[in-house]
C-alpha cells in the first residue's frame, strides 16, 4: 500500500501489518544504493547542516543517490555530520564536513571506498539488531563506541536520534517501534502496564524524579472523566536540549510512549505541551502526529482494538514557569500560567479538574524500551533509587560539547573527563552545575560521586532536567550564581512572595558583591533569605531558586569572603574587582597590546616595558588575549 | 473518596482538636481562636496562597520519621496526625523577612505596618522594583472579587515576576468595569484609587471614569450609572428604586408599607 500523502492508507491492524511497513522502513534505512543522511536537527543547522544538505542534492541530482534527513546524534560539537551508507557495509558517520570536502568525499563513496578524513566512526550491529540484515564492517574504520565519547553511554532513549529519519515513521518501525503497543494493546490490562512501570523503576526524568509508575496507578484510581495525558516538553533550562533531542530525532517513541500511557490509565486525550522557540521540533511533532493518525496508529480504534486516543499540540508562550505541571496545565487552559498549590494532587485534579498525568519527554521516551524488553532488562541499569538512563546535555568548559545518555550510578569524573573529554585548553576543572538554573554547583571534591538522584541532591544540587555546565578555573562562583538569579528572576511568575520579591533580593546582594560594594553580613543575609524561599515558596521553581546561592556558598565561601573582604575577584571575572597589568620582565614592548587597546590606555616606547593606565582601562581583556609573551596579568 | 464528615486528630500550638477532615489550618485554628495573619485570604473568594504571611510550621510522623516543613495555611488541608506551630521561632523569621518583602511594595501601609510591628519587621530594609511606588503587594484580592463575585473579569495581571502588575487587558479602560470599587474595598493597602468628583467616578488603576447619577428626589449621587443598569439587570425591583439614593429609598419604602399596611 502506498504512503503518499494523497493516498488513504491502510491502517495498522495486526502484527502482519505492522510488518510490512518494518520491511518498508529496513529498505527506506538501508537501501540498494549509496545513502547520504544528513544530521539536521537545530544543533546540525545551526552549524550549517542546512547548507550541506542543498549541497549534495545539487551533487547527486542525476545519481542514483539517495538524500535523507536525520536527528542529532549527540556530539554537536562536530557538526556537520553526515551518515553515508554503502550498500552491504555498516553506515559511516563523517562530522565536520564542509562543502569543501565534499567534493572530495562523494565521488569516492560511489566508488564504493572511504576517504579517511573527518570520520567519526562506523554505526555497528546495535543500529539495525531487530533487523534481518547482515552488513560487513568498513574496513580500517573504528566502531563508534570506541570513541571515548560514545564508549561509557548507554542509549535507550536517544537509540534512534541522528540514526532514522525523524519525518519517516517506517523507519521508526523498522527500529522495533510500535511493536511495544502492539504488545500491550493484545497481552496486557491496564494495570498490567502499570505494574510493568512500577517495576522498572522509572523516575521522572523532568527534575522532580517521582515514580512514574506510582502516578499513573493514583491516576488509574482517580475518580472523574475524562482522564489526559501530557507530555512536558517546555524545556526552559539555560543550556539544556536533551528533549529537543528526542523530539527533533526521534519523536514518534513519544508518541507511542504516551499511547502506552493512555492506555494504562483510561484516557483518551493528549497533549504535547512544547515551546514555542522549537519551532523545528513543532513542525517534527506536526508530521509525527498525522502520519501516526494516518497508519492509524493515533486516533479511533487503534490497531483496531476498541481503544482510541489522540493528541494535540499545545505551544508555550516562553515562560520557564510553564515548565512546572500546574502552570503549563493553566497554559493550556488559556489562564496566566502561574502554580497553584499541590495539595490536590495533579493525578486527581489537574488539567481542567480532572486526573491528569503529565511526565516529560525523555519519561514518556522511556516507556516503549521498558515494555519492549521487560521490566528485567531495564533494573539492570542504574542504581537502587534510580534506574534507567539519563540524557544529559554536556556544555561550557568542556572538550566535547554534546548530548550524552548515561546509566545511571556513573561517576561525575567519568562523565566529566571520559566522556567530556576534559577541560580543553589545560585549564582546571573547578566546578560543574547540574540541574538547571535551580541546580547547584558541585565542586572537585565531589567528582567521584555517582550520578543519581538522591546522590546530586545529597551535595545540595539535583537532577533536575539533565543540564550540566561544565566550569573551569577562570569561573566566578559569586558570578555564577549572580547570572543563576538574574534568570529566575525573570522567569518567576511573580504570584508568591518569597520567589518574586525574595529572588530578586538575592540578584540585588550578588550583583553589589559583584560590583566591588558587598559588605560584611551579605553572605549571612543571602543564607537568611534563602533559607525562607526555600521554605516558603508556592511552588518548586521558588524553592529551588536559591541552590545557587547556597551550594556555591557551601563550597566557595572564600571566594565570597575575597569579593567582599578584600574587594577581589580571585577568578578575574568581576570587573570592578580586579586590574590588568603587565608584568615588567616578560614584557617584550613588541606593542601588540597598545596597538590594539581600543581606549588608547596602553602607554609605553620601543623597548621600554609598557604600562596600562587604569583610569582609562574598560577591561575588555583584548590586550591580555592578544599578548603572545603572557606578560598581562590579572590582579 | 474522601469524606468530609470525617474527622481527625490534630494540634494546633499544642491545643490538640478534632476537626473536619480538609478543613484548612487557618480555618482550624481560627476555631480555636488562635491567630494567623493573612493578607491575600479573604472568606468570599478563592484562595490563592500567593502573600504567604499565613505560613505556619507543620509536622507529621510518618512511617517512624518526623517530617517537618512549612506551608501556607490558608489553603493546607488538615490530616490525622498534623501538629502545627503558628508563631514558632523558625515561622516568626521567615515571616518578618515577607513581611519587609511586602514592605518593600507597600511601604505605607497601615496593614503592613500593623503586621510590621508585630512581627518586629523593619521598614526600608529591602527596596523594591518600583521603590513602593504602586502599593500594590499583588495579592490578587481585586482581581478576584471583580472575577469571582462581581463577575466582570475587568481586570487581571500582566508580565511576570518583579514586573508583575495587575491591570486592565491592555491598560485600556474596560467596559465590563461598573465602578462598584469592590477592588478598592478588598485592596488590604489602599493601592486601587478611587476618586469620587462632581459629575465622575474614577477609578485610575484602571482608566475608569464613569457617569453619575444622581438621586430624582434629593439630587445627591447615587452610583455610576453602569453599575445601576447592572442591578437592574439582576435584580427585580420597582423601576424608582433605581433612581433614588439610599435615604430617600428608605423614605419611599416606609410610605410602601404604611400604605400596604403591613
Amino acid at each position: 500500500m502506498s504512503i503518499k500523502d494523497n493516498v488513504i492508507t491502510k491502517k495498522v491492524m495486526s502484527k502482519e501489518d505492522l510488518d510490512t511497513l518494518k520491511e518498508e522502513g529496513k529498505n527506506r534505512i538501508f537501501p540498494d544504493s549509496l545513502k547520504i543522511a544528513v544530521q539536521m536537527a537545530t544543533c546540525g543547522r545551526a552549524s550549517g547542516a542546512d547548507k550541506i544538505y542543498n549541497f549534495i542534492q545539487n551533487e547527486v541530482k542525476d545519481k542514483d543517490i539517495i538524500l535523507e534527513n536525520a536527528g542529532c546524534l549527540g556530539l554537536c560539537q562536530l557538526e556537520p555530520m553526515v551518515n553515508v551508507f554503502i550498500p552491504g557495509f555498516n553506515p559511516v558517520v563523517y562530522s565536520n564536513v564542509s562543502t569543501d570536502t565534499l567534493k572530495k568525499f562523494i565521488p569516492s563513496w560511489i566508488s564504493g571506498t572511504y576517504i579517511k578524513e573527518n570520520i567519526l566512526g562506523q554505526l555497528g550491529r546495535e543500529y539495525y539488531e531487530e533487523l534481518d540484515i547482515r552488513l560487513k564492517s568498513p574496513p580500517g574504520i573504528k566502531k563508534i563506541t570506541e570513541n571515548g565519547f560514545f564508549k561509557k553511554q548507554k542509549k535507550i532513549v536517544l537509540r534512534n536520534s541522528g540514526f532514522i529519519n525523524p519525518f519517516q515513521i517506517t523507519e521508526y518501525i523498522a527500529r522495533g517501534g510500535y511493536y511495544s503497543l502492539l504488545n500491550v494493546l493484545n497481552n496486557f490490562t491496564s494495570e498490567d502496564v502499570i505494574e510493568e512501570i512500577l517495576k522498572s523503576g522509572l523516575r521522572g526524568r523532568g527534575g522532580g524524579g517521582f515514580p512514574t509508575g506510582v502516578k499513573w496507578k493514583y491516576c488509574r484510581a482517580a475518580h472523574g472523566s475524562p482522564k489526559y495525558v501530557i507530555c512536558n516538553a517546555d524545556e526552559g533550562d539555560p543550556g539544556a536540549y536533551m528533549d529537543r533531542a528526542v523530539l527533533e530525532g526521534d519523536p514518534f517513541s513519544i508518541l507511542e510512549g504516551m499511547t502506552i500511557g493512555a492506555y494504562a490509565i483510561g484516557s483518551s486525550e493528549g497533549y504535547i505541551y512544547v515551546r514555542s522557540e522549537y519551532p523545528l521540533a513543532v513542525g517534527t511533532l506536526r508530521n509525527t502526529i498525522s502520519e501516526a493518525r494516518r497508519h492509524g496508529l493515533l486516533g479511533e480504534n487503534i490497531f483496531g482494538s476498541d481503544f482510541s486516543f489522540d493528541i494535540k499540540i499545545n505551544r508555550g508562550g516562553g515562560a520557564f514557569v510553564c515548565g512546572e505541571s500546574t502552570a503549563l496545565m493553566a497554559s493550556i487552559e488559556g489562564k496566566v500560567g502561574e502554580p497553584r498549590v499541590k495539595h490536590i494532587h495533579t493525578v486527581e485534579a489537574g488539567l481542567r479538574e480532572k486526573p491528569t498525568v503529565l511526565n516529560n519527554v525523555e519519561t514518556w521516551a522511556n516507556v516503549p524500551k521498558i515494555i519492549t524488553k521487560g521490566y528485567e532488562e531495564y533494573v539492570k541499569i542504574g542504581t537502587e533509587g534510580s534506574k534507567g538512563t539519563k540524557v544529559f546535555s554536556l556544555v561550557g568548559n568542556i572538550s566535547n560539547n554534546g548530548l550524552v545518555e548515561i546509566p545511571m550510578g556513573i561517576k561525575l569524573r567519568e562523565m566529566i573527563f571520559d566522556i567530556g573529554g576534559g577541560i580543553p585548553n589545560g585549564k582546571k576543572f573547578k566546578a560543574v552545575q547540574t540541574g538547571g538554573p535551580s541546580g547547584g554547583c558541585i565542586p572537585e571534591n565531589h567528582l567521584d560521586m555517582s550520578v543519581d538522584f538522591d546522590e546530586l541532591t545529597k551535595v545540595g544540587s539535583m537532577m533536575g532536567s539533565g543540564g550540566m555546565i561544565v566550569m573551569d578555573e577562570n569561573t566566578c562562583m559569586v558570578d555564577v550564581a549572580r547570572y543563576f538569579l538574574s534568570f529566575l528572576v525573570e522567569e518567576s511568575c511573580g504570584k508568591c512572595t518569597p520567589c518574586r520579591e525574595g529572588t530578586y533580593q538575592l540578584y540585588k546582594i550578588l550583583e553589589r558583591i559583584t560590583k566591588g560594594d558587598g559588605q560584611e553580613g551579605d553572605i549571612e543575609l543571602l543564607e537568611e533569605l534563602s533559607e525562607m524561599i526555600k521554605d516558603a515558596s508556592l511552588c518548586a521553581l521558588g524553592k529551588t531558586a536559591p541552590n545557587p546561592v547556597l551550594s556555591t556558598i557551601r563550597y566557595f565561601r572564600d571566594e565570597y569572603e575575597k569579593h567582599i573582604k578584600d574587594k577581589k575577584c580571585p577568578a578575574g571575572v568581576c570587573k570592578a574587582l580586579f586590574e590588568y597589568r603587565i608584568i615588567e620582565n616578560k614584557c617584550t614592548a613588541c606593542g601588540l597590546c597598545k596597538k590594539h587597546c581600543p581606549q588608547n590606555a596602553i602607554e609605553g616606547e620601543k623597548n621600554v616595558p609598557h604600562r596600562i593606565v587604569q583610569e582609562r582601562c574598560t577591561k575588555c581583556g583584548i590586550c591580555y588575549s592578544v599578548c603572545k609573551f603572557d606578560a598581562i596579568e590579572k590582579v | 473518596m474522601m469524606n468530609e464528615d470525617e474527622l481527625v486528630t490534630i494540634e494546633i500550638d499544642k491545643i490538640k482538636t478534632r476537626i473536619p477532615k480538609g478543613t484548612t489550618v487557618l480555618q482550624a485554628a481560627r476555631s480555636l481562636g488562635i491567630y494567623i495573619p493573612t493578607l491575600c485570604y479573604h472568606e468570599a473568594l478563592s484562595t490563592y496562597a500567593s502573600c504567604r504571611v499565613c505560613i505556619v510550621e507543620m509536622s507529621i510522623e510518618k512511617r517512624g520519621k518526623l517530617r517537618t516543613w512549612i506551608d501556607a495555611a490558608c489553603v493546607y488541608p488538615v490530616q490525622e496526625g498534623l501538629i502545627i506551630k503558628t508563631n514558632s521561632p523558625r515561622v516568626q523569621k521567615e515571616r518578618k523577612l515577607i513581611i519587609e518583602m511586602l514592605l518593600s511594595r507597600a511601604p505605607d501601609s497601615p496593614a503592613l505596618l500593623e503586621l510590621a510591628e508585630l512581627y518586629g519587621a523593619q521598614k526600608g530594609r529591602f527596596e523594591s522594583i518600583d521603590k513602593g511606588e504602586s502599593n500594590c503587594i499583588l495579592c490578587s484580592l481585586c482581581v478576584r472579587v471583580c472575577n469571582e463575585l462581581i463577575k466582570s473579569g475587568g481586570i487581571g495581571t500582566a508580565f511576570r515576576g518583579i514586573h508583575k502588575k495587575v491591570v486592565t487587558p491592555f491598560n485600556i479602560a474596560q467596559d465590563v468595569c461598573i465602578g462598584c470599587a469592590a477592588c478598592a474595598y478588598v485592596c488590604p493597602t489602599g493601592a486601587i484609587r478611587v476618586i469620587e468628583e462632581e459629575s465622575r467616578l474614577s477609578i485610575e488603576n484602571w482608566n475608569a471614569k464613569l457617569e453619575i447619577q444622581f438621586c430624582k428626589e434629593c439630587g445627591k449621587p447615587v452610583g455610576p450609572k453602569v453599575y445601576i443598569d447592572k442591578l437592574k439587570e439582576e435584580l427585580n425591583l420597582r423601576d424608582e428604586l433605581y433612581e433614588l439614593c439610599p435615604q430617600c429609598r428608605r423614605k419611599i419604602y416606609r410610605k410602601f408599607v404604611e400604605v400596604s399596611g403591613g
